[in-house]
Formats: C-alpha cells, structure tokens, sequence
C-alpha cells in the first residue's frame, strides 16, 4: 500500500465520522423535538397525565443517549439540556402552564445548539 | 482523578506514537512546519488533559488530523521537489565565495551579530576565513571556511591510511545477550560465554556492555555492584 494512503484515509475517515455524527445528532434531537412538542401539545389540553408519561419517555429516549452525547459533545451543553429535562418534568407535575412551556421551549433551544455545534457552517468554523 | 489518570496516559501514548512517526529528528533540527506541529501537538494534549468539561475527543480528533496532515505533506514533499520547497523553505548563502549577501540577510532578518555569534561557535573569528556560509531550513547556519584555513586532511598531505573504522556490534546490553546480532556476526553462544569468561567474569550476566568490532576486537565492560 503506498504510504500516502495512510494518512488519506485517516483524514477522510476524521471527516466522514465527523458527518455521520453530525447527521446522527440532527436525527435525535429532531425525535426529542417531536416528543417534547407532542408533551406541549397534551399539556395545552389539560392532559397532565400524558404529558408527564410523554415527556418521561422522551427523558428515557434522551438519557439511553447520554453516552455517546458526552464523548461527542461539550458537557456543559449536555449538562445543561438534562437539567432543563428535570425542570419540565417537575412543572409538568405541579401542572403549571407558563412555566411547564416556558421551560420547554427553551428545553427545544438547547437540544438545537447540540446540533448548531456540531454543523459545519461558516458560522461555526470562523 | 481517575479521568485525569486515563485521559493523560490516553494522550500520552496518542502523542508518543505522533511523534515517533514524525521521524527521528531531533527538536533542534526540526523544519517549520515540524516545529509548529510539535508546539501545536503539545498544547492540543494539555486541554482535555486538564478541563473534564469537554469530551476526550475533541483533543484527540485535531491530535489525528494534525499528524495525518503532517503525514500526507511529508509524503507529497518526497514526491515533488517543488512542494518540498514551498512547505520547508530552500537553504540561503548568506556568504557567497567570501562576500557577505546583505540582501539575503535583510530577507532572513537574519543580524550581523547573529552571523558573528554563529561564527564564533564554530571556532572562527575572522569572517574572512569564511568562503561559504549557508543558513539551513532548521535554522542553523553552515559554515565552509577557505581551504587554506581548513586543518589538513590525511590526503591532502599524501599519506596513507589505513583503514581501521569499523561499527562495532553489541552483543551484550545490560548482562542480555543480543541473540540477533551474535548470529548477524556469526557467532555463537558458547563462543561468547569463552570470551565473557577470559575477561574474567562468570557468565553473560556480569557484563554491562560487550561490544565487537570488524577486526574482531572485543570491548567488555563489566557491571558494577550493586551495594
């Protein structure tokens, strides 16, 4: 194998995991997005219940992530999306409206700068 | 403090293996951008080293990417001389047949005192001894004096040498014995227990270095006690 080889394919391997991350990223935080809405949805209807078991589940979705989100990602970020995870799922039980979507919305926020860091964009590499 | 443990001894071995594929040069002789890649190398490792807030990964993938890139223009720089040229630079004659290039100096801003200093070193106090002076792409300066002020060589004085420089061979390192250099000479183990025992020594153990020449002459050293 010519020697040059090696690092070409080092380098495009680095890329190339760099993009399946990326896109892996985009496809969970779109699902948690959707969950969360559906949770926010149930919630505008009264339904409590429902929207505490959705938005558990979509903790269980997010928390079997954990991993892989820490290796990737800045714990910070990470951190931060898990605390308002436990934020919305305590005004979920004391049923307060504002706050429960409040919280959430900027719960949505936080999961999209997972993927804004990770996206190659002019923004992010200047 | 496990974190700090693993992920130091990661980036350890990660840099070790960086720098043992950039080659065997030394710091000193480093090119540009050797030299850049060692500083950047280093100081990528020291951050995830240090701040737990951020994943191991993102110290080692510009780690990787770095040493790929170094990797790939070493490779492409041995390929074309022209890109050997734009990435490491050419050497410049800084003294040409005895004549100081000011230009070529002002362009490496590169000081008479500077010049004088590296002159110095070399054991030359006159720059008039200095028919050529070359400034390398490490840095360092080569300096070729006239003939006339150079010490004579054995041929220049027409005698005759012979030829007695050999690369000696270790056949014991620190009381072990280099199976593969003992067979390279084609010799065997008996033979080298006879000369370990006619230096005075008990076994191959007792030995610190045992070296031989191409004129088959031995060195032995023997091991020190331990008190």
């Amino acid at each position: 194998m010519k020697s040059w080889l090696t690092p070409v394919f080092l380098l495009a391997a680095i890329l190339a995991a760099s993009v399946l991350n990326c896109h892996a990223t985009k496809q969970n935080v779109i699902r948690w997005q959707g969950q969360l809405e559906a949770a926010e949805a149930e919630a505008a209807a009264e339904n409590w219940s429902g929207a505490e078991a959705t938005l558990s589940q979509s903790y269980d979705d997010w928390s079997s992530r954990q991993t892989y989100l820490h290796i990737t990602t800045e714990h910070d970020a990470v951190d931060s999306a898990d605390a308002m995870y436990r934020r919305c799922a305590a005004y979920a039980a004391e049923k307060e409206p504002s706050e429960f979507r409040a919280e959430l919305t900027g719960l949505k926020h936080q999961l999209w700068l997972l993927v804004e860091m990770e996206r190659f964009s002019i923004k992010n590499i200047l | 403090m496990a974190t700090a443990f693993l992920r130091t001894v990661i980036l350890y071995f990660l840099i070790m293996v960086g720098l043992r594929l950039m080659g065997k040069r030394q710091i000193g002789e480093l090119e540009p951008s050797e030299l850049v890649l060692t500083m950047m190398l280093s100081d990528l490792a020291t951050v995830p080293m240090q701040d737990f807030g951020i994943p191991l990964l993102s110290g080692v993938i510009p780690i990787l990417t770095l040493l790929s890139l170094s990797m790939l223009l070493s490779q492409l720089s041995l390929c074309s001389i022209r890109f050997r040229r734009l990435l490491c630079g050419s050497p410049t004659v800084l003294i040409d047949r005895g004549k100081l290039r000011q230009d070529a100096m002002r362009k490496n801003r590169f000081t008479i005192d500077e010049l004088l200093e590296e002159l110095r070193g070399q054991g030359i106090s006159n720059l008039n001894d200095v028919k050529y002076a070359i400034l390398e792409n490490s840095g360092q300066l080569s300096i070729l004096p006239w003939p006339e002020v150079q010490p004579p060589s054995a041929k220049d004085l027409g005698t005759e040498v012979t030829d007695s420089v050999s690369l000696p061979i270790i056949l014991i390192n620190d009381g072990r014995v280099i199976a593969r250099n003992l067979e390279q000479y084609g010799k065997s183990e008996e033979w080298l227990q006879k000369q370990v025992k006619r230096q005075g020594l008990a076994s191959c153990r007792d030995v610190f270095l045992l070296t031989i020449d191409g004129g088959d002459k031995i060195y032995c050293l023997p091991k020190e006690k331990t008190t």
